[in-house]
C-alpha cells in the first residue's frame, strides 16, 4: 500500500517530465540525429556523375580516403590546427580567467567586456578585420615597406601560424569565460593556504589551482577543438587553400564537386577525430588528475 | 623574554578606510592569544598580516625578533586554519596533511610519521584515504588543522575556524583546541567574535573595536574587571549605572544613580561629585522575596520575564523602569517565583565593576 502511494506520483511525474522534453527531443531527432544517420548512409554509397549517388554499399570512399596521402595529410592539417589552436588559447586564456576572478570592481567590469564583446561580433567581421591586416600588400606589409625593414610580399603573413593567430585570437574569450567559472570555485583561502604551507606561486598553480580547474579545462578545450578543427570560414579567407584542412575539402566536395558520398565520408572522419580527440583528452586529463574520486568543497 | 611575533605601530587602509591604526601585539612564545572583536574591527587583517597576505602601510612585524616586512609568506613557517578550512578538495586526508612536509621536500618515511602523528593527534587516525567531501565539517576541521600543525609551526593562526560548525560541535572543538595546545604548547593566535569561545581557550584576550586593542589581559581578569563598558557589554552581559559620587567613606562611595543609590568597592580613589560607571555582572545578582539585612544593595524590582535554561535562570526585572538582569544557578530543585512577582534585587558593594569614562 505504502509503496504504491509512493511509486505513483513518482510515475505521473516522470511523464510530466516527458511532455516538457518532447519538444526539444523531437526537434534535436529531425535536425540532429536524422541528417547524422543520413549523412552515416550516404558515406556509404557510390558516387555517380550524374544522380549525385547510386544506393550501393561501398567501402570505396573510405578506401580512396586513406590510400591518398593527400587527404592522410589533411587528416595532419586539421589535426594540427586543433591542437595548436587549443593549446595557445589555453596558455593564454588561463592567465587571464585567473586575474578576471581576482579583481573586484571597474577593473572587473572592463576585463568582463572586453572578453564579452568579441563574441557579440560574427567571426565573419572579425576575421575580415585580421583579413585586411595580413593581405598581400595589406596594412602590415605596406608599413613595414613604409618603414624601410621590408620590401615585397611577406609568405607569412598568410602562413599556418597566422591562421593559428586568428583562431586563437577567436576562441580566447569562450576560453577566458569558461575557466573563470571554474577558476572562480577556488577561493583565495585555498590558494593562500597552499601558500602558508611553503608552495610557491608555481607549485601553487601545479598542486592546486590547476587540478582544482580540470573541469573547466577540459571543457575549453573540447569546445576550442573541436570548433577550430570544423571552422571553415577563417582558414578560407586567411590561407585560402594554400593548407587542405578537412572542412574546406568537404565544402568543395559537396558544392563545386558534387560528390555526395565523398563530402559525407570527410565530413564522418572530422566527425570521428573530433570524439576520438574528446575522449582522450578527458581521459588522460581525468587520469592525471583523479577526477571522479573527489568532489569540490 | 623575546616575544614570539610582535607587531609594532603596524597600519592598514584599505582605499579610504583605515583598518589599522599604529597597531601593536606582542605575543609570548607558547601563548594563546585571542583577538576578539565584533566584526570589521580588523582581527582578520592583523592574522592576514602576520601571515604575509598582505603587506603593512607601515609599521613593522618582527617574528622571532627579525622584521618580517619583506618575508613572504611561504617562508615565515607559519600553520593556518582557515574560516572554511580550505582543504584541497583533490587530495585526500593524508595528502592534505602532507601537503606542507612535501613543500619542504621532506623525505618520504618521515612525512609518512609525521602524518600519522597528527592524524592521531585529532584523534582522526582511520580517515586518511577520505576525501573532504566525503568527511563530516568537524572531521574537515581536524584535517584542516592537521595540516596546520604538521609543518610545526612557529605560530599556528587560527581564522575563526570555528563559526562554520554547529553549536554542539563547536564547544568539542574548543576543548579539543585547548587540549592540542597544552599538548603541543605551540603558540597560537587565534580571530574570533564569540566570547565563548575567547573565554574558554585563551591564556589572554585582545579585545579589540575600530582597528585597536581596547585591552588586552588574562580572561579572568577582563571578565571581572572590564574597565571599559565595551569590554564589559562584550565579554558577557552587565547591569549598568551611571551615577555621580555622593559620599565617599574608606574604600566604598555611595553613588547616586537616578533614584537608586549604591554602594560601591573603590579600587582608585574618586572624590565626591565626580561622575562614574558601574556594572554589575547578572550572576552576582540575586533575586530574593524579602530584603536581607547583609546585602550592600538591594533594589526593589517586580519580575518581567524569565527564561529557565535547565541549570540556571535568567530573570528580566523591572526595577522602577529600569531594567536589571539577574541569573541564578540552580543548585537545588527550587520553586521558580511567577512573573509580575514583586521580588528584591541584592548584590554586594564589591560585586561592581567600575568602568572608565569613554
Amino acid at each position: 500500500m505504502e509503496r504504491e502511494s509512493r511509486i505513483l506520483p513518482r510515475l505521473v511525474f516522470k511523464t510530466q517530465w516527458l511532455i516538457l522534453l518532447s519538444p526539444g527531443v523531437l526537434l534535436l531527432f529531425l535536425f540532429f540525429l536524422f541528417p547524422m544517420l543520413e549523412l552515416v548512409r550516404m558515406s556509404f554509397m557510390q558516387y555517380d556523375r550524374f544522380t549525385l549517388y547510386k544506393a550501393i554499399f561501398t567501402w570505396e570512399n573510405y578506401g580512396k580516403f586513406f590510400s591518398d596521402p593527400f587527404f592522410v595529410q589533411m587528416v595532419f592539417n586539421s589535426l594540427k590546427v586543433g591542437a595548436y589552436t587549443t593549446f595557445f588559447s589555453l596558455l593564454i586564456g588561463y592567465p587571464v580567467a585567473y586575474y578576471l576572478t581576482r579583481v573586484r570592481g571597474i577593473e572587473r567590469t572592463i576585463l568582463s567586456a572586453a572578453c564579452l564583446l568579441p563574441i557579440f561580433v560574427t567571426i565573419l567581421v572579425t576575421t575580415l578585420g585580421w583579413y585586411i591586416i595580413l593581405l598581400p600588400f595589406g596594412i602590415v606589409q605596406k608599413l613595414l615597406v613604409l618603414l624601410g625593414i621590408h620590401r615585397g610580399p611577406l609568405r607569412w603573413l598568410q602562413s599556418f601560424w597566422a591562421l593559428i593567430a586568428v583562431l586563437v585570437h577567436l576562441h580566447i574569450p569562450y576560453v577566458v569565460l569558461i575557466l573563470a567559472a571554474s577558476i572562480q570555485d577556488v577561493s583565495d583561502e585555498k590558494v593562500n593556504a597552499a601558500r602558508i604551507l611553503g608552495a610557491s606561486t608555481f607549485r601553487v598553480f601545479q598542486k592546486v589551482v590547476i587540478p582544482l580547474t580540470v573541469p573547466g579545462i577540459v571543457s575549453s578545450a573540447i569546445l576550442v577543438f573541436a570548433d577550430a578543427v570544423s571552422s571553415y570560414l577563417v582558414p578560407i579567407l586567411i590561407t585560402g587553400t594554400k593548407i587542405s584542412l578537412l572542412p574546406i575539402s568537404i565544402f568543395s566536395y559537396t558544392t563545386d564537386l558534387l560528390n555526395w558520398p565523398f563530402g559525407s565520408t570527410i565530413a564522418m572522419l572530422l566527425l570521428v577525430i573530433v570524439l576520438i580527440a574528446t575522449y582522450v583528452f578527458t581521459a588522460v586529463t581525468n587520469r592525471m588528475t583523479g577526477r571522479g574520486k573527489w568532489e569540490m568543497v | 623574554m623575546e616575544a614570539i611575533l610582535r607587531l609594532e605601530k603596524v597600519s592598514k587602509a584599505f582605499g579610504t578606510q583605515q583598518v589599522l591604526e599604529a597597531f601593536d601585539l606582542s605575543v609570548e612564545e607558547g601563548e594563546f592569544v585571542t583577538l576578539l572583536g565584533p566584526s570589521g574591527c580588523g582581527k582578520t587583517t592583523v592574522l592576514n598580516l602576520v601571515a604575509g597576505f598582505l603587506r603593512p602601510d607601515s609599521g613593522t612585524i618582527y617574528l622571532r625578533g627579525k622584521p618580517v616586512n619583506d618575508v613572504i609568506t611561504r617562508k615565515r613557517q607559519l600553520g593556518m586554519v582557515f574560516q572554511t578550512w580550505a582543504l584541497f578538495p583533490h587530495m585526500n586526508a593524508f595528502d592534505n596533511v602532507a601537503f606542507g612536509l612535501r613543500m619542504q621536500r621532506k623525505p618520504k618515511e618521515q612525512i609518512e610519521k609525521k602524518v600519522r602523528e597528527m592524524l592521531d593527534l585529532v584523534r582522526m587516525p582511520s580517515v586518511s584515504e577520505k576525501y573532504p567531501s566525503q568527511l563530516s565539517g568537524g572531521m574537515r576541521q581536524r584535517i584542516a588543522l592537521a595540516r596546520g600543525l604538521a609543518v610545526e609551526p612557529s605560530i599556528l593562526l587560527l581564522d575563526e575556524p570555528l563559526s562554520n560548525l554547529d553549536a554542539a560541535l563547536r564547544k568539542e572543538m574548543q576543548v579539543e583546541l585547548k587540549r592540542i595546545h597544552d599538548q603541543l604548547r605551540v603558540t597560537t593566535v587565534f580571530v574570533t567574535h564569540s566570547q565563548e569561545e575567547a573565554l574558554v581557550m585563551s591564556d589572554r584576550i585582545a579585545v579589540m573595536k575600530g582597528g585597536k586593542i581596547i585591552r588586552i589581559d588574562v580572561p579572568s581578569e577582563l571578565y571581572h574587571d572590564p574597565r571599559s563598558k565595551f569590554v564589559c557589554t562584550f565579554l558577557g552581559d552587565a547591569n549598568l549605572f551611571e551615577g555621580k559620587v555622593i559620599e565617599v567613606s574608606g574604600s566604598t562611595a555611595k553613588v547616586q544613580s537616578g533614584d537608586l543609590v549604591l554602594k560601591a568597592l573603590l579600587r582608585a580613589p574618586v572624590s565626591p561629585g565626580s561622575a562614574l560607571s558601574l556594572a554589575v555582572r547578572p550572576e552576582r545578582v540575586s533575586v530574593q522575596r524579602e530584603a536581607s539585612l547583609s546585602a550592600d544593595n538591594s533594589i526593589k524590582a517586580r519580575i518581567k520575564e524569565m527564561v529557565f535554561t535547565g541549570n540556571s535562570i535568567t530573570y528580566y526585572l523591572d526595577a522602577a523602569g529600569r531594567e536589571l538582569v539577574a541569573l541564578e544557578y540552580q543548585k537545588a530543585a527550587q520553586a521558580i517565583p511567577e512573573r509580575g512577582t514583586e521580588v528584591v534585587a541584592e548584590f554586594d558593594a564589591k560585586a561592581f565593576s567600575i568602568l572608565e569614562a569613554e
